[in-house]
């Protein structure tokens, strides 16, 4: 597959800034991956940040290096940009899931609005295959997807001040799991006692672009162990 | 081992915080940059004291911490004016100064400006998290401890031999504000707005409201936009002007998140973005459109006078 040139728009958005929006949609997000890697491997000395979304790529340069001096380059390596077969096996991450009602603070909603019992709801949810799309809104939060039609919510009228860290959510076709207590807006449906932030890691955020993410129901009482010993739990599988 | 020393807060302010450069590099993954309001008076209160561009500082807002001195430590203040007083005698920001033990730093009252930078001569003894120093009051980590500064905390200074000068004044128009518009180049939605409300932008007349904080300036306009552009996810920066659902805009500021998905109309130039920090509440301001090459000329030209402040002063300092 080759990019034409109106797949894509390069979009100075500031002295520092290019975005690159793409026209097409991606089935998945290793396209953009690859793109990513490329020019990041011949911009890196001028460059800070690579910021992936779900049609776009931002990336941010170092000061002085001003966007005009980059984008004749970047629309050069786009009009030549060939991609690799993207990998059908992938790593596939099982994020381990209470649906207690302890932790579900949105349940009667999320039952009320899709008329359906709370095992049809969370079975549908964790026979699904899910793709990071993109991390934002906080360190480590990975919007993911894509939920079935039969699971599509909208978003709470008013955001709620704090969910805990660890809720896992749901809103339109997207899932996410907040990494820290924060403010929110989408459906709670359950908690993971395994943490999405965490500085003592290398990688100090546990999904990344491109990661196939699988929730795997838990009980309380496990929830609770695993909470004490994430190590333990396997989250990779192979 | 010279002048390391340490301060001391004795009374807590309202939104002081270690602050650097910025966490550059994680953005992919979500980890904001959480740099400076105010680039320019940052890189002023790091020169005065001889420290490197990327030093950490302490950023305070109004009213700030009252900040006693344990040692003598080479200082420096630059950005809001703030009314500073070492012990009962009032200071100017700008210039470098040497504290005495037991020198007890206040700030009387906001004269103008909302972010005031100290620098300690060597910069502070604080461990970095993912490559940098500053505070991510969200996440709670970086900076000191992961919040804002308060009593009873001790900042210990790393060892410095700078001799700094303490004569030398050094202005920087730029932190203060200097002309009632802001410049913007248009943003990646800004075709999404019909031509009234495109126009509107340049027309109205805006002011920061009170609910704003370092993530965002909530900006008021003499009218609201409605629309119904929605939009998928994508990067955003400092600067960025975001149409909200409800027609209200906001503009991101240092704290602001890696993405956003609100339809992004407008982008501020950087050496407005630093102005806009430092802008009065409530004082009206105008939008002006200029073009990208325009906005890189004037950054271009700032980058220039910085280095010349910078050489200028390193040599009179000698």
């Amino acid at each position: 597959m080759r990019l034409s040139q109106s797949d894509y728009q390069l979009i100075p958005v500031y002295e520092y800034g290019l975005l690159i929006n793409f026209n097409i949609q991606f089935s998945d997000p290793a396209y953009i991956q690859q793109i990513k890697f490329e020019i990041e491997k011949k911009f890196k000395s001028v460059s800070i940040d690579f910021v992936p979304a779900y049609h776009s790529l931002t990336i941010h340069l170092l000061p002085p290096h001003v966007v005009t001096t980059i984008i004749m380059d970047i629309d050069s390596i786009l009009r030549d940009f060939e991609w690799n077969e993207i990998e059908k096996e992938k790593a596939l991450l099982n994020i381990p899931v209470c649906f207690a009602d302890a932790f579900a603070s949105d349940k009667k909603r999320i039952c009320d609005l899709l008329h359906k019992d709370w095992a049809t709801i969370t079975k549908e949810l964790t026979q699904q295959t899910f793709t990071v799309y993109m991390l934002g809104f906080l360190p480590g939060f990975a919007y993911m997807g894509m939920l079935p039609e039969t699971l599509k919510l909208p978003r709470l009228e008013s955001p709620r001040k704090k969910v805990a860290a660890g809720s896992v959510a749901i809103a339109d076709l997207q899932t996410g799991i907040y990494p820290t207590d924060s403010p929110g807006g989408w459906n709670i449906i359950g908690r993971t006692p395994i943490p999405m932030f965490d500085l003592k890691n290398e990688q100090p955020t546990l999904l990344h672009v491109g990661n196939s993410v699988r929730y795997v129901e838990i009980t309380e009482d496990e929830f609770y162990v695993i909470q004490n010993k994430p190590m333990q739990w396997k989250t990779q599988v192979a | 081992m010279e002048n390391a020393g340490s301060l001391s807060i004795i009374k807590s302010g309202l939104l002081d915080t270690i602050r650097d450069k910025g966490r550059l590099g994680f953005r992919s993954v979500g980890i904001p940059v959480n740099g400076v309001m105010d680039s320019s008076a940052y890189f002023i209160a790091n020169l005065l004291v001889g420290n490197a561009e990327k030093e950490a500082c302490i950023e305070m807002a109004f009213p700030p911490a009252h900040i006693r001195f344990n040692n003598n430590l080479f200082f420096a203040l630059a950005g809001a004016n703030f009314d500073a007083h070492i012990n009962n005698l009032p200071i100017q920001s700008g210039k470098c100064y040497q504290a005495k033990e037991g020198d007890i730093l206040t700030f009387k009252k906001q004269v103008s400006g909302n972010f005031i930078y100290l620098s300690v001569a060597g910069g502070f003894l604080i461990d970095d998290v993912l490559a940098s120093k500053t505070t991510n009051l969200k996440s709670g980590f970086g900076g000191w401890h992961g919040r804002k500064l308060m009593k009873g905390d001790t900042l210990v200074g790393k060892p410095s031999s700078f001799k700094p000068n303490t004569k030398i004044y050094v202005d920087y128009a730029h932190t203060r504000h200097t002309h009632s518009f802001i410049r913007c180049i248009t943003g990646p939605e800004f075709h999404l707005l019909s031509a009234q409300q495109q126009n509107a932008l340049f027309d109205f007349n805006f002011s920061i409201d009170k609910q704003s904080d370092t993530m965002a300036y909530r900006i008021n306009g003499d009218k609201i936009f409605q629309h119904e552009i929605s939009m998928v996810s994508s990067g955003v920066s400092m600067g960025t002007i975001q149409l909200l659902p409800d027609g209200n805009i906001m503009a991101l500021m240092s704290d602001h998140q890696t993405t956003g998905g609100y339809p992004r109309v407008l982008q501020i130039i950087q050496q407005d973005i630093r102005m806009l920090a430092q802008y009065p509440y409530q004082k009206t301001f105008q939008v002006k459109r200029i073009s990208l090459q325009e906005a890189i000329a004037v950054e271009e030209e700032d980058n220039l006078n910085r280095n010349n402040i910078a050489r200028a002063y390193l040599k009179m300092v000698g």
